[in-house]
């Protein structure tokens, strides 16, 4: 635990190296809030209570971005330069090294972020939930965290194994994209859909804590979407050890 | 001066450097109020150098070599002094010179990385209007010379350092430039590579009488090719003359190497300092305007017992080291 | 100018050689484009299911806004995707080649890529296009097809213009990649949606600032016959007009740009 801290403290000491380039990520962050606040407010036209809480929605699922980015691009091409023996020759193992990285970036990256957000949410007259609410929505972000970071990291590890690791990313991307709740929340997928898409990984990336804030997740609902959550984030971490493990049986036997 | 290929005067140059701070604040404050520091690269540098001359233009690392050579081929801007070469001022005429010099940066290839060795000529050909006669001449001489057949066909990224390194001379002289700038042509080649490429820098230089800056880390390329050489150091020219020149004016010491009897516990000769102990042999380090050779043995013998001895010439590696170190 | 044209010809030839070397893979080209699109239109199937319709547009409509954005993005990727990795070239030092050949180094920079490297993207935009068309109802006439042709020479030169600048800012950064992802990647997105659900001030932001909607929004219009629903027509035939000003306007930047390279020292 105590390695876990100082590489997450690596991370973050990183990520405070890198100055303007980290606010350009607002500008686009932004826009992509002005994409959505504009199309749920055309969407929901005469509803003044879902389109508060769609705007909610969209407003901290920008700020997610943020806390959830997980550039395993750099990973990769790490990998692409032929690395991979140099990782394995570590003592600490590499899916371990990354996600310390990663959070130690991501804390950086939120706190960065959010003094902008406070006074945006403040414009757009955002509401912020109760306490225990606010409790719920904390938890369900730390395991949207292990549930990205995981998830990402284990299938840029399956480069271990085949040179189809960029189709498996975007079939990752795909499904995140359309069952996370990115850009259509559960409430308004065809029900039969966002029933199965309960039981996936995919909202507990994104959706879960977006709506818990937003309010639109509450009481008993909320805490069983919680419950699959932290299922998935177990769920998650076990994939990613598996590919890990089977990635460097391949290729100490296999020699790469 | 008809016969003045490049005059430069007062050159300076310096590189401003953002200094960043740290945090949030700390970026809007180098947003609003950037500061500074300043590196100065060149440091008023002047020489002239004539049509057909062979120059090296050496230094320790980070001296300015670099720069000097960029702002000469009008990459970049100097931030004063003057540049003429060829009669143009290279950094606002820039395509012009570009037409009539040729450039190689020995630490990247100017030729198309996944192309055959062929390819890139022939785009050089077109780029640089290449009439076609001149173009087969050269290539025909170019290939004999550097012998280059054997790979004319083969991927450049697929090519030796060495063949990489001659395929990008003869790229850098298939428009018959009349001047080259050659940065650091040897860098990593082995003796053999390396002879061929000097023979081939002298060639170029005697039979086409062009004009050649080179700039090395090997003295042997200086010994062997240029007559004359311009040492600079922290962007300042320290000496600009005859090659030989350096020896007398800056290789005073020699060096007498003796085997002595027995290994004495302490050796000391007045006029000369000990510089280097093995068992029984002794360096010796004298200067050869106090003290003459002959004395100097003289005064040895008469301490100790010589079984055997040898005088070391000033080599021009060591006298470019120890300038380099110590200054002039 | 000819000279120029012929090295750019010439040169972009070369680089096709060189990137057939490698095993150039088309499949996983597509697969990707359709990686990328399949879950935004499905989203926005969703969408109008639900909803019926976006501020007044019907689903066939808003995935003809999209198609005629990737029919343009495969002609600016095709051609110009590369000025987005241009910082590596400045860092690696690889630009100062371009400067020491008597060729203008913008033309050897857009020179840099060939556009078999979007090859992919270029088809699956083209059969997007089409069905999307097909979809949308629209009736085509020669007129409308000469009218298209001119939309996706302006779109891909709007969209060109957008790279020519983020590299024009690597000249005075040394970064680019954070331009296009935090800057035109967003404006991309933007577009996919009809304009209308904006408001007055980003809409306008779209049309002169950065002139995206001269892309699909304006030029859907008449595909669509719908032309006289503008506030004014005209915007609907401007897009290859904007495509050349904007494109002039991010070439001088550009230049001005590599002023400041050549100023400050590589
Ligand atoms: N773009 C730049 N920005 C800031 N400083 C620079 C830049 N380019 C060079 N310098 C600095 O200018 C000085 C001279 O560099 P230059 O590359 O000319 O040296 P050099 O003589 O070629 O050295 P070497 O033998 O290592 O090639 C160095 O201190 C270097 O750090
Ligand atoms: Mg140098």
């Amino acid at each position: 635990m105590r390695v876990f801290a100082a590489l997450v403290r690596q991370g973050m000491k990183v990520m405070l190296a890198y100055q303007w380039e980290n606010y350009m990520g607002l500008v686009g962050n932004f826009a992509f809030l002005l994409l959505f606040s504009a199309l749920w407010s055309a969407l929901l036209r005469g509803d003044p209570e879902a389109q508060a809480r769609m705007l909610s929605y969209v407003f901290i699922g920008q700020l997610l971005q943020n806390w959830t980015f997980t550039p395993t691009w750099e990973l990769a091409g790490r990998f692409r330069m032929g690395d991979v023996a140099l990782e394995l020759a570590k003592p600490l193992s590499l899916p371990v090294r990354v996600l310390g990285d990663f959070l130690g970036r991501n804390i950086v990256r939120v706190l960065r972020a959010l003094p902008a957000f406070a006074a945006v949410g403040f414009l757009m007259g955002i509401r912020l939930p109760d306490w225990p609410q606010f409790g719920f929505f904390l938890l369900s972000a730390g395991l949207a965290w292990v549930i990205n970071a995981s998830l990402y990291v284990g299938i840029t590890l399956i480069s271990l194994w085949t040179t189809y690791f960029d189709q498996a990313h975007q079939i990752l991307d795909f499904l995140e994209g359309v069952f996370s709740g990115f850009y259509v929340p559960l409430w308004y997928m065809p029900p039969a859909l966002a029933a199965i898409a309960t039981y996936t990984p995919f909202p507990g990336m994104f959706f879960t804590p977006a709506a818990i804030f937003s309010g639109g997740l509450q009481g008993a609902e909320a805490l069983s979407a919680l419950a699959v959550q932290a299922l998935w984030a177990g769920g998650s971490l076990l994939i990613l050890y598996g590919i890990w493990l089977g990635g460097v049986r391949k290729m100490t036997v296999m020699g790469g | 001066m008809e016969d003045v290929m490049i005059t430069v005067e007062n050159l300076r140059k310096e590189f401003k450097i953002l200094r960043r701070r740290p945090g949030f604040l700390g970026t809007l404050r180098s947003l609003l109020s950037p500061e500074y520091e300043v590196r100065t690269a060149v440091d008023g540098i002047s020489f002239t150098i004539r049509r057909g001359e062979l120059v090296g233009y050496i230094g320790p690392n980070g001296a300015g070599k670099s720069t000097t050579i960029k702002i000469l081929t009008g990459i970049m801007v100097p931030t004063s002094g003057r540049v003429v070469v060829d009669g143009l001022v290279p950094y606002e005429r820039r395509v012009e010179n570009a037409r009539r010099i040729g450039v190689v940066f020995g630490q990247r290839t100017q030729l198309w990385w996944d192309l055959p060795t062929i390819d890139s000529f022939e785009l050089l050909r077109h780029i640089y209007r290449i009439p076609a006669g001149v173009y087969k001449q050269n290539l025909e001489l170019f290939t004999d010379l550097l012998g280059l057949g054997e790979f004319l066909n083969t991927p450049v990224r697929q090519l030796s350092l060495g063949q990489r390194m001659r395929a990008d001379l003869a790229a850098a002289l298939l428009h018959n430039p009349r001047l080259v700038y050659l940065d650091e042509p040897t860098i990593g080649l082995d003796v053999v590579a390396k002879e061929r490429i000097r023979r081939f820098i002298k060639e170029i230089n005697r039979e086409r009488g062009v004009t050649i800056i080179l700039t090395t880390h090997d003295m042997q390329d200086i010994e062997k090719l240029c007559e004359r050489m311009i040492l600079i150091d922290h962007g300042r020219v320290v000496y600009d003359g005859p090659v030989e020149e350096v020896k007398r004016r800056f290789g005073q010491h020699r060096i007498l190497v003796v085997d002595l009897e027995g290994a004495p516990e302490e050796v000391s000769v007045e006029g000369a300092e000990v510089i280097r102990r093995e068992n029984g042999r002794v360096w010796l380090r004298f200067n050869r305007d106090e003290i003459s050779a002959a004395q100097l043995i003289h005064r040895v013998g008469q301490r100790y017992n010589i079984v055997d001895l040898t005088l070391e010439e000033p080599e021009i590696e060591g006298i470019i080291a120890r300038i380099y170190e110590e200054g002039v | 100018m000819l000279h120029a044209l012929r090295c750019y010809l010439l040169l972009v030839g070369a680089q096709a050689r060189a990137q057939m070397q490698y095993r150039f893979n088309f499949f996983a080209q597509v697969f990707s484009m359709i990686a990328t699109y399949m879950g935004q239109f499905i989203a926005l199937s969703w969408l109008t299911d639900r909803f019926g319709s976006i501020s007044g547009w019907k689903l066939e409509e808003v995935i003809l806004f999209y198609a005629l954005a990737i029919l343009a993005w495969g002609f600016a990727v095709s051609l110009f995707f590369h000025l987005v990795s241009f910082e590596d070239q400045i860092r690696e030092g690889l630009f100062d080649r371009a400067l020491v050949r008597p060729l203008n180094p913008f033309v050897q920079l857009l020179a840099g890529q060939s556009p078999i490297a979007g090859t992919g993207q270029l088809v699956f935009s083209i059969a997007a296009f089409l069905w999307a068309t097909g979809r949308a109802g629209v009736v085509w006439t020669p007129l409308k097809l000469l009218y298209l042709l001119g939309v996706a020479v302006g779109s891909a030169l709007i969209l060109g213009a957008a790279l020519v600048t983020v590299s024009a800012l690597g000249f005075f950064t040394r970064r680019t990649y954070t331009f296009y992802w935090s800057l035109v990647f967003p404006a991309r997105q933007l577009v996919h949606y009809p304009l209308n659900i904006y408001s007055q001030v980003v809409q306008w932001l779209l049309t002169v600032g950065l002139p995206f909607a001269f892309i699909n929004y304006y030029p859907a219009h008449v595909l669509l016959d719908r032309a006289a629903d503008l506030p004014w027509p005209l915007l609907a035939y401007l897009t290859p007009l904007v495509g050349v000003v904007a494109f002039a306007a991010a070439y001088g930047l550009w230049c001005l740009g590599l002023r400041s390279y050549v100023g400050a020292g590589s």
